[in-house]
């Protein structure tokens, strides 16, 4: 049996006390301990900032790669070895900025990697910087007042829709019990799945504070989560209420489940045959 | 009068959408089936109707290993053509005019007369519609003239259009074929003959060899952005991904290509990707990435004239530098740069056994010289060990995946494996793969982690195989050279040999790391002259940077590659003779 002891690591997470990532970090084990996945079946792939430091934390194979770069990685695992849970995780500036594109088309292709997102409006690792979920007007070093930020934020639960994701959902570092669930499902979800965890950064956003976040977060319940435009209404509201859960769920073959060569088996299992005939065309 | 040669240039000039480059190949097959040796290359421009384009073909008995600097028989599609190709002023990057004969259809009336041209006007259109409304087909009446004119068998002719049509319009194509040999055989004398080996050759292209390198090097997965000269080599390998079994991708982008195959090789597969230098800029912190976690991977990179956009279609040797010095930080790689088509084969599935071996980014460098030239080749093997290297048993204990080694060489683990679960950094880390980054910074661990990484490094120089060479052991001077150049320089070694020069050849596969004292041994006493198809010298200041050493440059940038004589001519002008 697969216990949480199972997913300790020797290293210690260095973040801020108080920070919403120790929830991620939580939630993450325990989702895996709940299906009992067994940590060297597990892949965690991240790519730069405070958050994605996880996989350093977590006993059970960690890819910390670029900046923006954890999706095309965690897509190529997949595609190299389809038996493995392949977890992608970063922050908003990670995702939402530089590695928006991969966002886009990792969804579109319905790869089956699950994607966590860390959303506290900032760039912690940098001091404190507008980021692209950061709202308008928002001050910081780069957006000085009285302007503020001069652009709306990036909404990565309407983009994730709009690519073609399977699976769309919003947590709250402030509800680890949720957010687990949260995690649980889009692990037993075929296909990409994208959580994006409103997660409050103690250190330099005094805005989206746990307090904040506490007045005006609820739970979905009862919604249609096959229903594409309530999913993106829903994923519409903000300000004073702002949904937590599953938005969207749906099937839809993966990649690997209908490329030609990847739906014979894992790529890590197969050798490929040269046949003397391959110099016949040459001829 | 017959030609008494037995090495004979054809060009095929058109307009882009003429068909030029699938009737040079078509004729080039029809040679190889003779037994016969054949050097091909695409001259042609970034656009798909219209412009000036023509495919060049050289065929002797005997191996030919460049383009060649006559023009024998022009097969010319349209009338810009015919006067182009016979203008004893042609600038076109050292290409020569037309000393022989001309093919051309009857309605072209509007040419310079030159006396050293036969011109053989001939219904080629005519012929063609009474067969089909395919406006292509005088392009096969126009092959069957020339298989006539150099005396050999339409029926060989015949048979390389039934491979290359595959039925659908196999037909039409060979009643053309024949009716344009007919044509010529009632109407005009032979232009010339040549001797017959029999045994039938490859005929392969340059991208082809290197997806084939790829293929039996044991690749699983190409995942490529597409790219001129490189997407030779995505093409061939995506129509073959059924019958390998190799999983082809072409991602968002070339950042997205390097950091999948690198996802791809830390799960235990071997996967390459490939891009010209546009794209190839893109990957630069991939290339830092694998470097820093250690994880082999094969990056082709086929130059084409820079920088920017550049030369889309044409041929340079500019990127060499910037490989070489790819993505920032210290860090060990390879740089192989194979010479012809039979090496690209070859070295691109050694660099593959050579980045597990090592751990490292190892990056195959053509250019479009190579990529996109056919040769003929007499026999290649398909025998190949695939040697993964160092890889950890389950379970160990204490599992240190970067522990410092001796060789710098730690041993692998890839996910799913029992016992070695362990994190894989782009921050500095320990032998265990834990960060010393973050914190307290640990210079002690910074310093033997660089040292690790570096004595992989130290250990590929000591295995360097030696240089290798041609016509040097007597040699006074050396021409050094490295990449798609190797054959045409070995030509003009050839020809100023004749006229009695003790010059050779220094040919540099192994571009990084370099074999110093090899290279030192070799040239000791000679004058040493680098031939590059660029305007700065770069292997020629890479060799400053490497000996020590002073060097003569000879360089071409205009687009073009090397014409032998051309280097020739060089040669003399900078005192080598």
């Amino acid at each position: 049996m697969v216990t949480l002891k199972d997913y300790e690591y020797h290293v210690k997470p260095d973040w801020c006390p108080g920070c919403g990532n120790f929830s991620q970090w939580t939630a993450i084990k325990g989702a895996l301990v709940e299906l009992g996945i067994e940590p060297h079946n597990v892949v965690i792939v991240s790519g730069i900032g405070c958050s994605s430091n996880m996989p350093e934390y977590i006993r059970a194979y960690g890819f910390h790669g670029l900046h923006g770069r954890p999706l095309p990685v965690a897509s190529g695992i997949k595609f190299a070895n389809s038996k493995l849970t392949v977890i992608a995780y970063g922050g908003d500036g990670d995702g939402y900025y530089e590695g928006l594109k991969h966002l886009y088309h990792t969804a579109k292709r319905n790869v089956d990697v699950k994607y966590i997102v860390s959303d506290n409006e900032v760039f912690g690792l940098t001091t404190g910087q507008a980021s692209p979920t950061a709202p308008l007007g928002f001050v910081s070093k780069t957006t000085p007042p009285p302007e503020g930020s001069l652009e709306i934020p990036v909404n990565p639960l309407t983009l994730a829709l709009t690519a073609g994701a399977t699976f769309v959902a919003r947590g709250y570092s402030g509800e680890i019990k949720h957010l687990q669930y949260l995690i649980v499902e889009a692990l037993k979800h075929k296909g990409f799945a994208l959580i994006d965890v409103l997660s409050p950064c103690v250190t330099w956003n005094k805005i989206a504070t746990y307090e904040y976040y506490k007045e005006r977060v609820y739970k979905l319940q009862g919604n249609d989560m096959t229903n594409f435009d309530n999913a993106y209404k829903l994923a519409t509201e903000s300000g004073d209420k702002i949904p937590i859960g599953i938005f969207y769920k749906v099937e839809r073959p993966t990649y690997n489940d209908i490329d030609p060569v990847l739906k014979q088996g894992s790529l890590t299992e197969k050798n490929v045959e040269i046949k003397k005939d391959i110099l016949e065309e040459f001829y | 009068m017959i030609n008494m040669k037995n090495d004979f240039v054809i060009r095929i000039g058109g307009a882009a959408g003429d068909g030029v480059q699938s009737s040079g190949i078509l004729l080039a097959k029809t040679f190889t089936r003779h037994g016969l040796h054949v050097f091909g290359y695409n001259y042609y421009q970034d656009l798909i109707r219209g412009g000036n384009s023509w495919y060049q073909i050289r065929v002797s008995d005997k191996k030919v290993k460049d383009q060649g600097d006559d023009l024998d028989i022009l097969v010319a599609l349209n009338e810009d053509s015919l006067n182009r190709h016979t203008n004893p002023n042609i600038n076109e990057g050292g290409a020569s005019y037309l000393k022989g004969i001309a093919i051309f259809d009857e309605s072209i009336k509007n040419y310079e007369k030159r006396d050293f041209v036969k011109y053989l006007p001939s219904p080629l259109s005519s012929i063609s519609s009474k067969i089909s409304k395919n406006p292509l087909l005088k392009n096969t009446v126009a092959l069957g003239m020339v298989i006539a004119a150099l005396d050999l068998d339409i029926e060989i002719l015949v048979s390389a259009i039934e491979t290359v049509f595959k039925g659908k319009s196999s037909d039409e194509n060979i009643e053309a074929a024949r009716q344009g040999y007919n044509y010529y055989k009632s109407n005009f004398e032979k232009f010339g003959t040549l001797p017959r080996n029999g045994k039938k050759k490859l005929l392969m292209g340059g991208g082809e060899a290197v997806g084939l390198g790829a293929a039996v090097g044991g690749i699983k997965a190409y995942i490529a952005y597409p790219m001129t000269p490189a997407s030779s080599t995505l093409h061939w390998l995506a129509s073959h991904s059924k019958e390998l079994n190799i999983f082809i991708k072409v991602p968002e982008d070339e950042i997205s290509a390097i950091n999948t195959v690198i996802g791809m090789n830390y799960a235990g597969i071997r996967a390459m990707t490939g891009s010209s230098g546009g794209g190839y800029d893109l990957m630069h912190e991939g290339i830092g990435l694998a470097a820093m976690l250690e994880i082999p991977v094969v990056i082709y990179e086929s130059q084409r004239a820079g920088p920017s956009t550049g030369l889309p279609t044409k041929t340079e040797q500019g990127d060499l530098m910037m490989i070489i010095n790819s993505s920032h930080g210290d860090y060990p790689r390879a740089v192989i740069a194979p010479g012809d088509v039979e090496e690209a084969y070859y070295y691109t599935r050694e660099a593959l056994n050579l980045a597990d071996k090592y751990q490292m980014p190892v990056i195959v460098v053509s250019d479009l010289y190579l990529s996109e030239r056919i040769e003929s080749l007499d026999d290649i093997s398909l025998e190949f060990k695939i040697d993964r290297s160092l890889i950890a048993k389950e379970n160990t204990e204490n599992f240190l995946r970067y522990e410092y080694t001796e060789d710098g060489i730690s041993p692998r683990a890839f996910p799913g494996m029992k016992g070695l679960m362990h994190n894989e950094d782009s921050d500095e880390h320990n032998e265990r793969g834990d960060v010393v980054s973050d914190i307290i910074t640990d210079p002690i661990k910074r310093k033997l982690s660089v040292e690790k990484r570096m004595r992989k490094l130290e250990t590929l120089k000591k295995n360097l195989p030696p240089f290798k060479t041609y016509r040097l052991e007597d040699a006074e001077i050396v021409l050094v050279q490295w990449g798609s150049t190797k054959g045409v320089i070995e030509e003009a070694v050839d020809i100023l040999r004749e006229r009695g020069v003790k010059v050779g050849v220094l040919e540099v596969k192994y571009v990084f790391p370099f074999n110093t004292e090899d290279f030192i041994t070799k040239t000791r006493g000679k004058k040493i002259i680098v031939v590059e198809n660029n305007y700065s010298g770069q292997l020629s200041s890479l060799i400053k940077m490497f000996t020590g050493l002073d060097t003569l440059k000879i360089n071409k940038y205009n687009g073009e590659a090397f014409y032998p004589n051309e280097i020739v001519n060089e040669f003399k002008k900078i005192g080598g003779v």
